[in-house]
């Protein structure tokens, strides 16, 4: 008996050095791997006929009271879910008619009383207050006629009260598989006055990794941006290293958060791809996706998106939030930042917020996930420390 | 032997075809026969912000001929436009199971099947919607 569990731990030990050996050649480690991720609250909110599933959300702290804030695009308003209490609080609903009327895409907190609600197509971002009610329609004065403002949910808008500058998520009209697109930025800055936003510049730089090279690219090539102090941070979704930008347009690095997750190189798509091969290539590589911060405490977490088999045992495709995720997390100037696993198929890690004290607020409306109960809107608090 | 084979080299017109007839074959439980004369026109009215022009395209076409709707995923404005559409032959897919196969589908896809082969496909772009109309009216 004793021997058979002597030669049992041996194969055990060939084993474990076999999977050591595959995973320095793969990657190289640069994060420190921990598996305490602390749930701190479960919350569950009833929501029967509210929507539940959001692509553009925030948060907000108001009288000792967080809020969850999700843009549902189907009924043209936000909506206020208390974490604190654990219900739906309430809605700002915006008129799709009208002379005040605002087709919301998108929108940013600046402070409980100062919401800003970008337009479809980027024809106007409306000022409101907490209740809804307008403070100001701000207008587009000059022409942009290369770089047109459009919403993506990972390229939010950005206000800069000290010196009236916001920054909103464009585009230029030239197709991503062109090497040209790449020699523009992805973002554009204003100046704003009380009723208008008059155009400086458009802002950001690709990494020249990003440029396409033998017939591939990197597919999703914006980046995740967030505003911090007077600077965004801006996270590539196929570069290790996270970066900075300022009003100036000046890009600097910050640092290399690699992923103990993700290989050195990154796959590339080629560029004549169909609309499947995009969704495959998307579902099966593994590449960054958000990042939130804590400014308070300048902590920054970093969301990883695991590679995966395109097919599953029964040869059905993989779903992407069935892959693996993990978070990096670590101050600013951390150079070994620490790694934790996330539970697959539990969270929707595109959802989630820093909300302080080392805690995240993060979706668990995963429809992988066995146990989210239908009608509800759930989430956990976790702390990674 | 020599048939089969020139057979299976045959390049399909649409890439996807295998697994767009398994996918209704497994989820839809459509037979050999479902695929003799048939234009399936396939949506996903969750991911796709452009299912109400479809929509409003298709409920004023005056013909449903052979027209198979095929609805992935659950939306308000699929339940507005329900009762106007149900002179179509309609299949739900809820729970977008169609995600599980590799069907090309992003955009509203259109696809048009003879003597069980596709003949004619077109991923319908919100500046074509008008275009798949026509093709429905006026197919072939």
């Amino acid at each position: 008996m004793k021997i058979k569990n002597l030669y049992l731990f041996l194969i055990f030990l060939l084993l474990w050095a076999c999977a050591i050996r595959e995973s320095t050649n793969n990657t190289t480690e640069t994060s420190e791997i921990t598996t305490n991720v602390k749930i701190i609250n479960q919350i569950s909110i009833p929501c029967d006929t509210l929507p539940y599933n959001f692509e553009y959300s925030s948060i907000l702290k108001k009288d000792n009271e967080l809020y969850f804030v999700g843009l549902d695009e189907s009924t043209n308003a936000l909506y206020f879910y208390s974490i604190t209490s654990q219900k739906f609080s309430y809605k700002i609903q915006k008129s799709k008619e009208g002379s005040d009327k605002v087709i919301i895409k998108d929108f940013y907190i600046h402070t409980q009383d100062s919401i800003f609600l970008l337009d479809h197509y980027g024809k106007k971002v409306q000022l409101i207050d907490s209740k809804g009610k307008i403070i100001n329609n701000l207008k587009f004065k000059n022409e942009q006629n290369r770089n047109v403002v459009e919403a993506l949910s990972s390229k939010r808008m950005a206000f800069f009260g000290k010196s009236n500058r916001m920054i909103l998520p464009s585009f230029v009209e030239i197709e991503d598989t062109k090497n040209e697109f790449y020699e523009h930025g992805f973002s554009s800055l204003f100046a704003m006055t009380k009723d208008s936003l008059l155009l400086l510049t458009e802002i950001g730089r690709y990494p020249k990794e990003y440029i396409p090279i033998e017939n591939s690219y990197y597919y999703s090539t914006y980046p995740d941006m967030i505003k911090y102090g007077h600077k965004l941070i801006l996270n590539f979704s196929n570069h290790h290293t996270l970066f900075t930008i300022d009003m100036e347009n000046k890009m600097n690095k910050i640092i290399e958060w690699k992923s103990n997750y993700l290989k050195e190189d990154f796959e590339r798509l080629s560029l004549d791809n169909d609309i499947q091969q995009a969704s495959n290539y998307i579902s099966t590589n593994g590449f960054y996706t958000r990042i939130t911060v804590d400014e308070e405490t300048e902590t920054l977490y970093r969301i990883v998106k695991h590679t995966q088999p395109l097919k599953n045992v029964e040869g059905k495709l993989n779903q992407y939030l069935e892959c693996g995720f993990s978070i990096i997390y670590g101050k600013l100037d951390e150079p070994n930042p620490k790694e934790v696993l996330l539970e697959k198929g539990k969270y929707v890690p595109y959802v989630v917020h820093s909300i302080g004290n080392n805690q995240l607020l993060i979706s668990l409306e995963n429809p992988f996930n066995p146990n989210n109960e239908e009608n509800k809107l759930q989430f956990e608090i976790i702390e990674l420390k | 032997m020599l048939l089969a084979c020139f057979s299976c080299s045959q390049e399909k017109l649409y890439n996807y075809q295998n697994d767009f007839e398994l996918y209704l074959k497994e989820i839809h439980h459509l037979k050999e026969s479902d695929f003799e004369e048939t234009i399936f026109y396939v949506l996903d009215v969750e991911s796709c912000s452009c299912s109400e022009l479809n929509f409003k395209s298709l409920s004023m076409l005056l013909t449903s001929k052979n027209v198979v709707l095929v609805i992935i995923g659950t939306s308000k404005i699929w339940e507005h436009y329900k009762p106007k559409l149900n002179y179509f032959t309609i299949l739900e897919d809820v729970k977008s199971e169609i995600r599980r196969y590799e069907t090309g589908l992003g955009k509203p896809l259109l696809l048009h099947y003879k003597n069980q082969e596709i003949i004619y496909y077109q991923n319908v772009t919100d500046q074509e919607i008008a275009k798949a109309s026509a093709y429905i009216l006026n197919p072939n």
